[in-house]
């Protein structure tokens, strides 16, 4: 079948036979990686790498010896007044417009996300509904920006519990080490990521928004940290 | 109205551009129906038929084809028409970004008693979340209180 592409195909070809030799096979990654060298040599079958066969004297076509030739004027002419790259370049676009496109139309499409992509705090609870948090202040310690800030006092009822709990969204980096460091699993970054802002006032999140963030989020954040449990 | 009639017609034009492969396109034509079909050239600008996976609480339609590349196999239908991320809720959002391969209606998530219901992001609007103070104040500021003369 006439295709206008396999002219593309074989002007690419004869150029790339500027050496005078034409390459009959080509190494695959492996083995250039095994032998650090990426010359083309004969490939053999698996069995026989230990006692490889002799290499028999290749018998290349008269169109492979054959010397290249320097394109005469007639053909520099022809290219340049036939247009001949512009053409190829523009078959090469009408093919892709013919192909499915590969870009994901978000927000109707998204793409993968891992269980433990580290977006948009939130604070959790037990599952009685009391705050997991305890104000031991660990991620506030090992917080590399500083985000975090924790005031603590005893409650009513005797417990300590923070009576602030700020995070600067501005200044996180995303680390996770707030997760890392809790023990009680009462920080953690979840997998929201859509929370951007119109002003820079609405990412200091302090303790209420972070409380609510985990009541809006426990269904996921609860499937995702069940789906690494034999990780941590 | 007339804007949103030529905007839309333009849209379409645009995605008529925009399509892929004819075979598919067709294909996927004829089994979703002409009404569809502009619909979906008007918001994803694009023809896909697939299976309805489930709607959510919101009214939001979660489509699968597994014969779509891998990214575009998913795709969610709002049910409103400016449909943003952030109306997706926490237990569709697993499936949607394929952390879970099976979607809510066969593995649901817990939910448990404190759960609040789904928002959007709310920012933009009257709703959007405005940082307060939640501790007690440290410093208590002098009150003069002048003694009535006798």
């Amino acid at each position: 079948m006439f295709r206008l592409s396999n002219i593309a195909k074989r002007r690419i070809s004869r150029t790339s036979l500027a050496s005078g030799l034409r390459p009959t096979f080509y190494p695959i990654v492996s083995q250039i990686s095994r032998n650090f060298s990426n010359t083309l040599f004969q490939r053999y079958p698996v069995e026989s790498i230990n006692n490889p066969p002799t290499p028999k004297p290749q018998t290349l076509s008269k169109t492979a010896t054959a010397k290249p030739k320097a394109p005469t004027v007639l053909d520099t002419t022809a290219n340049l007044f036939l247009l001949t790259e512009i053409f190829r370049g523009m078959w090469l676009v009408l093919e892709q417009f013919f192909r499915p496109p590969y870009t994901i139309y978000y927000p109707y499409e998204k793409g993968p996300l891992s269980p433990r992509f580290r977006g948009e705090h939130a604070l959790r609870r037990y599952p009685t509904g009391e705050e997991r948090c305890i104000a031991c202040k660990l991620c506030e310690v090992v917080c590399p920006a500083l985000a975090i800030t924790i005031e603590a006092e005893v409650r009513d009822d005797g417990s300590r519990r923070t009576t602030r709990y700020d995070i600067d969204m501005t200044k996180c980096i995303y680390c996770g080490f707030c997760q890392e460091a809790c023990p009680v699993d009462a920080i953690v970054e979840g997998p929201n990521f859509e929370f951007s802002t119109e002003t820079r006032e609405e990412l200091l999140y302090n303790k209420e928004k972070l409380l609510a963030n985990g009541d809006k989020w426990e269904p996921e954040i609860a499937k995702n940290l069940e789906a690494n449990q034999y990780y941590v | 109205m007339v804007k949103d009639i030529i905007l839309s017609f333009f849209m379409v034009i645009v995605s008529l551009l925009n399509m892929s492969y004819l075979t598919r396109t067709i294909k996927n034509f004829l089994i979703i129906g002409p009404r569809e079909y502009l619909r979906q050239l008007l918001y994803i600008s694009d023809t896909k038929a697939g299976t309805l996976v489930g709607i959510d609480q919101f009214g939001n339609k979660y489509y699968e084809n597994k014969e779509e590349f891998y990214g575009r196999d998913r795709w969610v239908d709002y049910a409103q028409h400016y449909g943003d991320a952030s109306q997706i809720p926490p237990e569709w959002h697993r499936w949607m970004h394929k952390i879970s391969e099976h979607p809510p209606t066969i593995d649901p998530p817990p939910r448990p008693k404190y759960l609040s219901p789904h928002t959007e992001n709310l920012t933009g609007t009257r709703k959007a979340f405005k940082t307060y103070n939640t501790t007690a104040p440290k410093i208590l500021a002098w009150e003069p209180k002048v003694n009535r003369r006798e």
